[in-house]
């Protein structure tokens, strides 16, 4: 990636739940497999390569799914990885810490 | 196959860390290999019930969170620590271990403060399946909506949820419910716990399954040996012949199918 293509946004689970059905169902079967081939992924969507991987690609620029190459092999991953820290004044934290 | 059960309320107090330890180890003793993680890392506890405190363990879940231990390194067998009622070391034929969260006051708020990788903790729990072999994993949320509650139901095979007879637990549940169903949870069992005495059973399950179209899988009344045990055990190991025990062994059969 170069440094003038858009990052995707960094998405938490509960974004998940204001996807549409499509899309939420897609990425809840993913969770649960953790990873598929765009093989696996088209026999689950029972639709065309070309309409799951515009679906995909649409997922993966809203941040929500990121592709990996593992043994030469692509596959498809959640990128629902964030639980950001809770704000709160350092001085708080710092004494709960020590 | 193993399977992924998240136990969750919506609202604290319901009983759920009990009621998930009296079940795990029902599923337990029916011959299945069993763990119990605790995700409930804003407020732990579980570890308690089964006598287990800081200085017994090095590595709680925390520790994996932070890359400092694999997963496998945060799960006791705590099979050897059930006690019965006079003391001695319960006969399981199964194995239940219990990966916990940690209840020292700094690690808490450094999670709290820091966030982790959500990922990170659906890797564990299917590296913990595999290296474990279990049949069971159960999950101990924490109360409400928060990210890892949300992942453990995402990835769970059955999600129970335990409610009290409460008007507030009804709504919360409802929520609870509306999220599960976004989710895709293929099953979903309702567990009504702390019912007073007064209440009929069949009227309470009945109402309670007419109001969400789920079924309910037990219902428990609240009891004073329950407050007298006040965690140090789990209960049915306790009190075999108990009521409660009775419908802890109802609901480990439902899950066991």
């Amino acid at each position: 990636m170069t440094p003038n293509t858009p990052q995707p946004p960094t998405r938490s689970i509960a974004d998940l739940l204001f996807l549409p059905e499509v899309e939420r169902s897609l990425l809840n079967w993913l969770l649960r497999q953790r990873s598929a081939t765009l093989s696996e992924l088209v026999a689950y969507l029972s639709q065309t390569p070309e309409a799951a991987e515009l679906l995909l690609e649409g997922l993966m620029a809203e941040g929500f799914i990121k592709l990996s190459e593992k043994n030469g092999e692509l596959s498809y991953q959640p990128r629902l990885i964030t639980r950001v820290g809770r704000q709160v004044p350092s001085k708080i934290w710092d004494a709960l810490e020590n | 196959m193993s399977q992924i059960i998240s136990v969750h309320s919506f609202r604290g107090g319901t009983g759920k860390s009990n009621l998930t330890a009296n079940i795990a180890v029902a599923v337990a003793s029916q011959g299945k290999r069993v763990a119990i993680v605790d995700t409930d890392i804003q407020s732990p506890g579980i570890h308690i019930i089964f006598g287990l405190d800081e200085e017994t363990f090095s590595y709680s879940l925390n520790d994996y969170l932070w890359d400092k231990c694999s997963i496998e390194k945060a799960a006791y067998d705590v099979t050897s620590e059930l006690k019965t009622g006079n003391g001695s070391t319960a006969d399981l034929s199964g194995t239940v271990y219990l990966v916990p969260s940690s209840l020292k006051a700094g690690e808490i708020a450094k999670i709290l403060r820091e966030g982790f990788d959500v990922g990170l903790l659906n890797d564990g729990f299917q590296e913990l399946t595999e290296r474990l072999n279990l049949d069971y994993l159960f999950i101990d949320t924490h109360p409400g909506l928060n990210e890892e509650t949300l992942l453990s139901i995402a990835i769970s095979d059955a999600m129970v949820i335990i409610l009290r007879p409460d008007r507030q637990d009804f709504l919360g549940t409802a929520v609870t419910l509306e999220v599960a169903q976004k989710l895709d949870v293929p099953e979903i069992l309702l567990l009504v716990n702390k019912t007073p005495p007064v209440f009929d059973r069949n009227t309470v399950m009945s109402q309670v399954s007419h109001r969400y179209g789920v079924p309910v899988g037990g219902l428990f009344y609240e009891n004073e040996e329950m407050l007298e045990l006040a965690s140090s055990g789990v209960f049915w190991l306790h009190h075999p012949d108990h009521p409660f025990s009775q419908e802890v062994h109802a609901v480990a059969k439902k899950i066991i199918g």
